[in-house]
């Protein structure tokens, strides 16, 4: 294998660089815009969940003065 | 914990979990996808989530049984290193660097599955070798030798397209030309 013939310390050089690289690769994404459908979407998911509980309690409170 | 706080750390680890969708998929749109269905499947089972515990380790475990399940279902077990590189290409051309990131993200879509999401957990998410190994259910030592593996894959990889060389390169004849000897 080629890596074989190559100095421990070169490797180590070369193994810091990957690990450089791939932490640039990645925040350079994560740094990206989150797009706004996510957002968006979540907002609706809560929404959509406020709205649940106030009907939860409302026919709760229904049924309350019902009984 | 309150829907707020609980919305407020998933909105604080999205930046992370697309980083990781892209790196697993290697293609954004896929990613962004991928993205989606972990904050809807995430939400729906919130109760489920422990208080205390790492919402991002959670989350980063969603997605992947999210995107195993998918390639499940279509068949698809090996990513497109083209497809992902054509799909990438309209990403701020113009960046300093961004030719040589190409490269990298290219050799890193090279990889297995299984050792790609290991180098990037560990390597760049910033999980240890225990919540990495939560993460894909398997073991530590499975998490660490998959890592050496996959350190060694790239460097073999960017060795052969590293950056000295973006013109013609004399050493790579195109497949099938024979050896000019005599």
């Amino acid at each position: 294998m080629k890596n074989d013939m190559k100095s421990s310390n070169q490797q180590s050089k070369e193994q810091a660089l990957i690990t450089e690289k791939l932490k640039i690769f990645y925040n350079s994404v994560q740094e990206e815009a989150i797009p706004d459908r996510f957002i968006q979407m979540l907002e609706q998911l809560e929404k959509a969940e406020q709205a649940e509980k106030q009907a939860t309690e409302k026919s709760d409170q229904e049924n309350k003065s019902d009984g | 914990m309150t829907d707020k706080a609980f919305k407020k750390e998933l909105l604080s680890s999205l930046g992370s979990l697309r980083a990781f969708a892209v790196s697993l998929s290697g293609n954004r749109d896929r990613a962004d996808d991928l993205v989606q269905e972990t904050v809807m499947k995430a939400w729906a089972k919130q109760e489920s989530f422990e208080m205390g515990t790492n919402m991002k380790a959670w989350l980063f475990t969603i997605l992947r049984n999210e995107f195993y399940g998918q390639m499940r279902k279509s068949g698809r077990e090996v990513s497109d290193p083209d497809d992902h590189f054509t799909n990438n290409m309209a990403q701020s051309p113009d960046q300093h660097g961004k030719l040589d990131l190409q490269d990298f993200e290219v050799a890193l879509n090279k990889l297995p599955n299984d050792q790609r999401e290991a180098i990037v957990l560990v390597g760049a998410s910033g999980f240890s070798y225990i919540e990495a190994a939560e993460i894909c259910d398997c073991a530590v030592g499975t998490i660490k030798s998959r890592v050496s593996r996959a350190r060694l894959a790239l460097q073999e990889s960017l060795d052969i397209s590293g950056p000295s060389d973006y013109g013609e390169d004399v050493i790579s004849a195109p497949a099938g030309t024979p050896p000019t000897t005599g």
